[in-house]
């Protein structure tokens, strides 16, 4: 009895060790098209916005979310506020498609309906981009933009856990 | 405290026999996802990238995920980054360092390309190759020429051809002076298409040998300012071998006109009759017309 006791909180102590990576909490489960949620990342220094070309010029030009592609800048032009950064990620039955990171205030533009999370901490956003970058279920290309979204996002605890994946064995 | 000590090892052994991604605590580790996660790091600060990028050349991984590794190190132009490339490339064993030789050829760095040069003078010829590469990719004509100006052998071929695959006319002609005249040489300039080397050197009766390897190699070079100087060559030949180069060189360059121009000039039997070898030997419709003129007795 007192085995089984003890087995029980092994159990648990090890659940709780392995339940750091679990991307549950912000997102609902099957949920379809965009989502967004804003995190303060203190540490997130850059200025992440869209630029449109014309003439040679660039210009702040905000994000189309249903463009193929978008001109990303981080050069600082678009003159967004550090320190808070806004997640975008579009969904088909609960699997992530489409992910970009971009500054709190860069305008976005999309023919879709964006359900905003309001704000996540930087550990619960942390957990979802690391559920996401290491689910093997999931595209490899989705998973990039994860890395590639943490990389830009340029904040602390992004690259902590950027070394820890580089330091696995 | 029996019971607690139970505690404590059976935790322990719960938590050791659980995947070893519980002691890294990352869900993949695999070679794939570090990758990916290298690359993503070419668009991080060069303070970001660069202790993680160092942390992973100084571990233990794999030369793949290392190499991958390099070629962000390149991208970064920082002082401490290419001091790193250049360490692993002069100290690098094997593929490693050589790849990091060619990294240095990518990021393109001036200070970082100059002191490949050392780096070529002591390396082994995987090294050296290496050099010769990164110098390619990085379009620096210049210090591959000063290669192959003190290099000798099989160096210095390796040298010009790469001066050939960079299409450096100017320093190939320049080594003519430094170097003097080499089969090599000759065939630098055929690959690269300096018809006008070729043709001074095959107008040049000084060194025969050189002579008529430059006439031949003209055939290489091929169009129309080669045909026509050589069926010239053929007719001003000042000897058998010039006159049988200038030949080869139209059969390399597969100007059957001018063979045949030169056949129907012809009225020494013997010299018709190499020309029409010749002219079988290019697979020329005309040989057909030639034979039958030649039953009807026109020829």
């Amino acid at each position: 009895m007192r085995l089984s006791k003890l087995l029980m909180v092994g159990v648990l102590l090890g659940a709780v060790a392995w339940s750091g990576n679990s991307a549950a909490g912000i997102l609902p489960a099957g949920a379809d098209g965009w989502h967004t949620w804003q995190v303060d990342e203190p540490s997130a220094s850059t200025e992440m916005c869209c630029i449109s070309w014309k003439h040679g010029d660039q210009s702040r030009g905000g994000c189309n979310l249903d463009g193929s592609n978008i001109s990303f800048s981080d050069s600082g032009d678009c003159a967004a506020a550090p320190g808070t950064i806004q997640v975008y990620v579009q969904l088909q039955n609960g699997t992530p498609r489409t992910i970009r990171v971009l500054s709190s205030n860069c305008p976005v533009t999309t023919q879709a309906t964006v359900t905003d999370h309001g704000l996540i901490s930087v550990a619960e956003n942390m957990d979802w981009f690391r559920g996401i970058i290491e689910d093997k279920g999931i595209a490899d290309d989705v998973r990039e933009e994860a890395l590639f979204a943490l990389v830009i996002s340029r904040s602390d605890a992004a690259y902590a856990y950027l070394d820890k994946l580089l330091s696995s064995r | 405290m029996k019971t607690l000590a139970k505690f404590i090892v059976v935790t322990a052994a719960l938590l050791l026999s659980m995947p070893s991604t519980a002691q890294s605590d990352v869900n993949d580790v695999s070679e794939e996802l570090k990758l990916a996660a290298l690359e993503a790091l070419i668009a991080a600060p060069a303070d970001k990238a660069l202790p993680l990028v160092t942390k992973v050349l100084e571990g233990n991984h794999s030369d793949e995920v290392k190499e991958r590794a390099l070629f962000i190190l390149s991208q970064i132009d920082e002082p401490e980054a290419q001091a790193t490339l250049l360490r692993i490339a002069r100290d690098g064993e094997g593929e490693l360092g050589a790849e990091a030789v060619r990294m240095i050829g990518i990021g393109g760095n001036d200070e970082s390309l100059a002191s490949l040069a050392s780096i070529y003078e002591s390396g082994d010829s995987e090294t050296r190759e290496a050099v010769l590469e990164a110098y390619m990719i990085a379009g620096d004509k210049r210090s591959v020429f000063n290669i192959a100006v003190t290099a000798e052998g099989r160096d210095f071929e390796e040298a010009l051809d790469m001066l050939t695959v960079m299409g450096a006319f100017e320093e190939l002609r320049e080594l003519r002076g430094k170097k003097g005249v080499s089969e090599a040489l000759i065939n630098a300039y055929a690959i690269s298409g300096d018809f006008e080397s070729l043709r001074e050197l095959a107008l040049d009766g000084s060194d025969a040998e050189r002579q008529t390897q430059a006439i031949e190699a003209m055939g290489i070079v091929g169009g129309e300012q080669v045909d026509t100087t050589l069926v010239e060559i053929y007719r001003n030949a000042s000897s058998e071998d010039v006159r049988e180069s200038a030949l080869h060189g139209m059969l390399i360059s597969g100007h059957d006109a001018g063979i045949l121009e030169l056949y129907r000039a012809s009225e020494d039997p013997s010299e018709k009759k190499e020309l029409l070898q010749m002219l079988v030997m290019t697979g020329s419709d005309e040989v057909w017309n030639i034979i039958d003129s030649a039953l009807d007795g026109d020829q």
